[in-house]
């Protein structure tokens, strides 16, 4: 099974996303990504935690220590009010990015 | 808003670097632990959870790194370290650090005091470089509310002062 490549950027969209529905740590984030496509997709730690502090130094997300599930130490993340607005605008982004070369691919003939 | 989140970024990420490293390696163990959990959940014996999750995870060195590039101000964090070293080695070296400095001091103040008298001499106190400078006018501007322009009010002048008839 080969790796699918992540275009630049869309691994923010899909950090920012699973945060809308509420905190959650790096572990998580992982797993609800990697659950989510269906185990299509698995975010390695070397390019979650480099993308995630990223988005903490834009100011997209916070973070703070806290207990998770299993009784176990954790930085627990959640969105801002421009993390909010990120969304927002990068989700528009992928759709027109999608759309546009969906378009291309079916009428390229 | 903006900008004081970003100083207190800026802040935290030079001078409390240690204490940041010290977070994301504790956060990263934190996630290597509940990876293992998780394999053990699934049925791996925990000698074979621990190397899977040690191979999910890679190097955790590179990875460290990263992060720390991703908070970005490394620039900073350089220039600190630099200007650090630079001090500790002034100070080793006593003697030459005192000839270079008074060098460089003495130096610069002679040609600033030099520099800004000859600025001043010029601009104040040396007379301009044409013939008969005493006999220059200021002269307004023609201005609409004046009768005379300044072109009629530089003949007249002439006229009176100059006693023989012009060439």
């Amino acid at each position: 099974m080969s790796k699918i490549e992540l275009l630049k950027g869309t691994l923010d969209l899909l950090v920012l996303r699973v945060l809308q529905s509420g905190p959650m740590h790096g572990f998580g984030i992982a797993q609800k990504i990697h659950f989510l496509s269906a185990e299509a997709l698995r975010i390695e730690e070397g390019s979650l935690y480099p993308a995630v502090y990223r988005m903490e130094r834009k100011g997209w997300i916070e973070a703070e220590w806290g207990v998770s599930e299993n009784n176990r130490r954790a930085k627990f993340y959640h969105l801002t009010k421009m993390g909010c607005q990120q969304l927002v605008a990068e989700q528009a982004t992928w759709k027109r990015l999608t759309d546009a070369v969906g378009q291309v691919l079916a009428k390229a003939d | 808003m903006n900008l004081f989140r970003v100083l207190s970024h800026a802040i935290k990420s030079v001078f409390r670097r240690d204490q940041v490293d010290a977070d994301m390696i504790e956060e990263m163990r934190c996630h290597r632990e509940a990876q293992i959990e998780s394999n053990l959940a699934a049925g791996l014996t925990p000698t074979e959870a621990t190397r899977v999750a040690n191979r999910q995870f890679g190097r955790i060195d590179a990875i460290a790194e990263e992060g720390r590039e991703a908070r970005g101000f490394t620039w900073l964090i350089h220039l600190r370290q630099d200007l650090r070293y630079g001090l500790k080695m002034l100070f080793k070296h006593k003697g030459f650090s005192f000839v270079a400095v008074m060098t460089l001091g003495l130096g610069l103040s002679v040609n600033i005091t030099s520099g800004c008298l000859s600025l001043v001499d010029i601009l104040f106190f040396q007379p301009l470089a044409v013939k008969d400078p005493h006999r220059l006018l200021v002269t307004p501007r023609d201005d609409p509310k004046n009768q005379l322009s300044s072109s009629d009010s530089i003949r007249s002048t002439c006229r009176s002062s100059v006693a023989s008839p012009s060439v």
